[in-house]
């Protein structure tokens, strides 16, 4: 990561720089006035010394050690000054680090969401149901067309048929003109008809009492059975856009990310959706104009897939985040298209987790006065904010132009001042997330510049000492030598002033005078330098906090990565058990629907990676097929009924509609000690309330993903390089671990002997402190999992090692 | 009188101002064939060849890593000053360093302020105790370091 400074380029932190805090400058003061007061006590020596020295010798001798005093003391002048500005770049330099980093991360952080729905859209868009639909809606809504065009010829034909004026006929003319004129009215009316229920419905009782009337009326018999074939045609349409919605209505329960998803013709009429409020409201609308439609029809093939920002859409009111794609004949990724899928993802939600994450807070949860953080999209505009009122959505930031260009993955930092305050402002832009490109967002987090420069909590030393954390490989080697020169000064001048009063002793009562000189020699001298020790252990303590916080930042991500990725295999789980495939297996296990189900599997399981298998059992806990069974030891004995994964998902009822079995062995799996397990509940025809006839279940690849998330949260220097010695691990609710990047250092199952306030966390909260592993001593951060969205978690906690040796 | 003081682990110990001619930092010191542990070598100061004295040693404590203490060079006989002489002080005819911990101080003792060395102390090279203050001092026999290591076992 390339971190460029602009206004701190060459910005030496004099003591005059706005930003050296009062204690410091007070600080500066005394040890300068100390410092100064040399001058005139080394005068007052010389003068002392020309009276009374007997010799020229012993005069010469004194004033040199008076002018190596005065020499001295003005090098521990410039040295104080040094160090101030030593210090200040230090913690400048750090927190930049720490910042930069953090606002990468939430941009990072929206990558890896978005790729993911990129992967969802183009998954969905292969669904048979909606495939169905489409083709259903495109074959009948033709024929349709055609009847409604004819109908009204239909109807006068029946109706002259009635207009024979008999005496036994002729009172009821009038009423079947008004049946006939009340279908008439519908003829215009095709998208309704088609789409929305309750128009349907009464026309459905219209056609119903006329043809009861034409029923008792002679040679109707034609129009009788037009009217027939309409509404069955009709009701055939209603029930697959009827089975299209209930499917976008699982993956919308099963993924809560989006507020909504449909299903467009190719002519832009939408004929599905998955939010039954507004269903009334938007089947049937057209949106050939809009942008998101126009791209997922155009898409070359079932990998590719287009993402609009969307403000006004005929679907979603609010702002949205439109994923769409083409569906294709057939489901088939090479296949011409025959309508369009689009996802709605609601951003704004997802916006505002990440960005009032990783913000300390301040009075009301609300972030710490002066804190915000927001994004800010490829052009500028805002398009998330940790606070609406100050950062508007949709606006631009004031932002400097070197905030505004940035090149992928780069950050940087500018002291300035926002709203009023003098803040630094931290810019990160995103570079995508592995195949997904990015959408040229930045991040972009304000923290108040007092509050970089305060005195840190650090200051608490959490157990170790002084001097361990000097010699420590946490305290920079200019730091270091700076010490080792503070020491070596304080050595210096006492050993000057020692040997001035054996000097002035061995001059009897002569050299009395020179007595209160070297005192006050001393006395300064250790004044000053003692004081630049304080300086460089406070120091010392800040880089030890900001450390601290770092590890804190990183185990954060690692459980924050962790609880994302397993939200999206609990949504995929409670989706992939409603499959048609699966159910149909468990209801009549008949050789070919268990190979449907089967293949289903094998699908899945190859357009996703992260899983080792997928196993579908009965009721019964008897193994019914899954995606790769050779990997099952005994397959056809296996039996799951006392697996928690099993159980778990047999015993859902409502609220929470997938089961997880924590890491740990599992005879499904017996070259690996870590099995994780998804599941969820295969019911009678997929219905959410229906019967529980079976249960899907997902071997996730733990080791795998755990691994890459964990390296990616290692601690890295400013180079980007990974510091040696560092170790990441997870440990789960009974704090063994399972999971670890270095297991000679900290091994699987072990539980490591952490501190009290590490193992005892609270759900989402974050520490730092010391922890002493044999000979070896680590500062570590530790966070506990507060899951994300419908994942609740499972107790985990990510930590992050780092040697101080 | 006045007592130039210097550390050795946790105590103070302290000699004479008069015997002391310059304190300063260690420097490296040349080994010499010697018999006596207590005789680390010589160092060249300012041209002048002085044999080095561990205190550590001649106190029975463990030597000190290279590079760590203070050295003070001692004034020779010829060098004394006549307030010394007056006060009968005794100092080495050829220059001497004594290596030490840390110098730490000087102080103005009246000369009433010696008290005998306590009995549970070992008497080779004091001479007793002064008090400063709330300190105590053990005062080395400057003298009895001169009986012990002389004739000098070294060939200067």
């Amino acid at each position: 990561m390339l971190t460029t400074d602009t206004a701190t380029a060459n910005n030496k932190f004099s003591i005059f720089n706005a930003l050296i805090t009062n204690d410091h400058r007070e600080f500066y003061e005394r040890i300068t006035n100390e410092l100064l007061s040399i001058a005139p006590i080394c005068n007052q020596g010389k003068s002392t010394a020309a009276e009374i020295s007997e010799t020229a010798t012993e005069q010469e001798q004194i004033t040199d050690l008076m002018t190596r005093v005065e020499t001295f003391a003005e090098e521990l002048h410039d040295g104080t000054k040094n160090l101030f500005d030593q210090f200040y770049q230090a913690k400048e330099d750090f927190c930049k680090s720490i910042y930069c980093t953090t606002a990468y991360i939430k941009v990072n952080l929206i990558d890896r969401t978005l790729l993911e729905r990129t992967c969802d859209v183009r998954w969905w868009a292969m669904e048979a149901a909606f495939v169905d639909c489409l083709d259903k809606v495109r074959r009948l809504s033709r024929s349709l067309e055609k009847m409604l065009g004819e109908v009204n010829e239909f109807l006068d034909a029946a109706k002259t048929a009635f207009e024979v004026p008999t005496l036994e006929t002729n009172w009821k003319i009038k009423d079947i003109s008004r049946y006939v004129d009340a279908v008439r009215g519908y003829a215009s009316r095709q998208t309704e008809l088609m789409y929305n229920d309750e128009v349907y419905q009464e026309f459905r009782k219209k056609v119903d009492t006329l043809s009861e009337q034409l029923g008792k009326g002679k040679n109707q018999e034609t129009t009788l059975k037009m009217l027939t074939k309409m509404v069955n045609q009709l009701e055939e349409i209603h029930e697959c856009v009827g089975f299209a919605c209930s499917r976008l209505e699982d993956i919308r329960s099963s993924y809560t990310l989006y507020s909504d998803l449909v299903i467009a013709t190719p002519d832009g009429t939408i004929v599905a959706n998955s939010d039954p409020a507004t269903r009334p409201r938007i089947l049937g609308r057209c949106v050939r104009d809009e942008q998101w439609f126009e791209k997922a029809i155009q898409t070359r093939d079932g990998s590719d897939y287009s993402i609009e920002q969307v403000r006004e859409s005929r679907v979603e009111a609010g702002e949205a985040l439109a994923f769409s794609t083409a569906v294709r004949k057939n489901g088939s990724p090479s296949e011409e298209s025959i309508g369009a899928l689009g996802a709605f993802f609601d951003l704004e939600e997802e916006a505002n987790i990440i960005l009032t994450d990783y913000m300390p807070s301040g009075v009301d949860q609300g972030a710490k006065s002066g804190w915000y953080s927001f994004f800010t999209n490829a052009s500028g505009a805002v398009v998330g904010s940790s606070d609406c009122r100050m950062i508007a959505h949709g606006q631009f930031a004031p932002l400097l132009p070197e905030h505004r260009n940035l090149a992928e993955h780069d950050t940087i930092s500018s002291y300035t001042v926002f709203q009023g305050t003098n803040s630094t402002i931290f810019s990160a832009k995103s570079d995508g997330y592995m195949d997904f490109p990015g959408l040229g967002w930045s991040s972009h987090l304000v923290v108040p510049t007092a509050d970089i420069f305060e005195a840190g909590d650090g200051a608490q030393h959490k157990g170790i000492s002084s001097e361990e954390l000097m010699r420590s490989k946490l305290i920079p080697a200019i730091n270091k030598d700076t010490y080792v020169k503070v020491q070596d000064d304080k050595q210096s001048i006492k050993l000057i002033s020692l040997n001035g009063i054996v000097f002035a002793s061995k001059l009897g009562k002569r050299g009395v005078a020179l007595g209160p000189v070297f005192d006050k020699i001393t006395q300064t001298g250790d004044f000053a330098t003692s004081k630049m020790e304080e300086l460089l252990r406070e120091m010392a303590a800040g880089e030890l906090g900001l450390n601290l916080k770092t590890l804190e930042t990183f185990s954060k991500q690692a459980i924050d990565l962790i609880d994302r990725n397993l939200f999206e295999r609990s949504a995929a789980i409670q989706w992939w058990s409603t499959d048609q495939f699966l159910w149909q297996a468990c209801l009549e296990p008949t050789e070919d629907n268990l190979q449907n189900a089967c293949h289903r599997l094998r699908d899945i399981n190859g357009s996703y990676s992260i899983y080792r298998n997928l196993i579908l059992a009965d009721r019964m806990g008897r193994i019914l097929t899954a995606s790769t069974p050779e990997l099952i030891p005994d397959v056809k004995e296996a039996r799951v009924a006392d697996h928690p994964w099993f159980v778990g998902a047999m015993r859902n009822n409502s609220g929470l509609r997938y089961a997880v079995q924590d890491v740990g062995a599992c005879d499904l799996e017996r070259a690996s000690r870590s099995t994780m397990i998804f599941s969820g509940a295969v019911r009678q025809r997929g219905d959410r309330n229906d019967e529980i006839i079976g249960v899907l279940g997902s071997l996730f690849d733990w080791v795998t993903e755990s691994v890459k998330i964990l390296k990616t949260c290692l601690p890295k220097d400013k180079h980007g390089k990974r510091i040696d010695g560092c170790v990441a691990f997870y440990t789960n609710r009974y704090h063994e671990v399972i999971e670890s990047t270095h297991k000679e250092i900290v091994d699987l199952s072990s539980v490591p002997d952490l501190p009290e306030e590490h193992r005892e966390l609270e759900t989402g909260e974050s520490t730092s402190g010391v922890l002493r592993l044999g000979e070896k001593v680590y500062i570590i951060g530790s966070s506990r999992s507060k899951g994300y969205r419908e994942y609740e978690g499972l107790g985990w906690s990510a930590h992050i090692l780092r040697p101080l040796f | 009188m006045q007592i130039s003081t210097f550390r050795i682990d946790d105590e103070l110990f302290g000699i004479p101002t008069l015997l002391v001619e310059e304190l300063f930092r260690p420097m490296p010191v040349t080994r010499v064939p010697s018999s006596d542990s207590r005789i680390e070598g010589v160092v060249n100061i300012r041209g002048t060849t002085a044999v080095v004295i561990s205190m550590r040693r001649c106190l029975g404590r463990p030597p000190l890593e290279a590079k760590q203490g203070e050295m003070i060079l001692l004034e020779t006989n010829a060098g004394l000053v006549s307030e010394a002489q007056e006060l009968g002080l005794k100092a080495f005819d050829e220059p001497v360093v004594l290596t030490v911990d840390e110098t730490t101080q000087i102080h103005h003792l009246p000369i009433d302020c010696n008290y005998p060395p306590p009995a549970h102390i070992s008497k080779q090279f004091v001479e007793g105790v002064a008090r400063s203050g709330e300190t105590y001092v053990t005062i080395i026999s400057v003298k009895k370091l001169i009986a012990a290591l002389h004739p000098p076992t070294v060939e200067a």
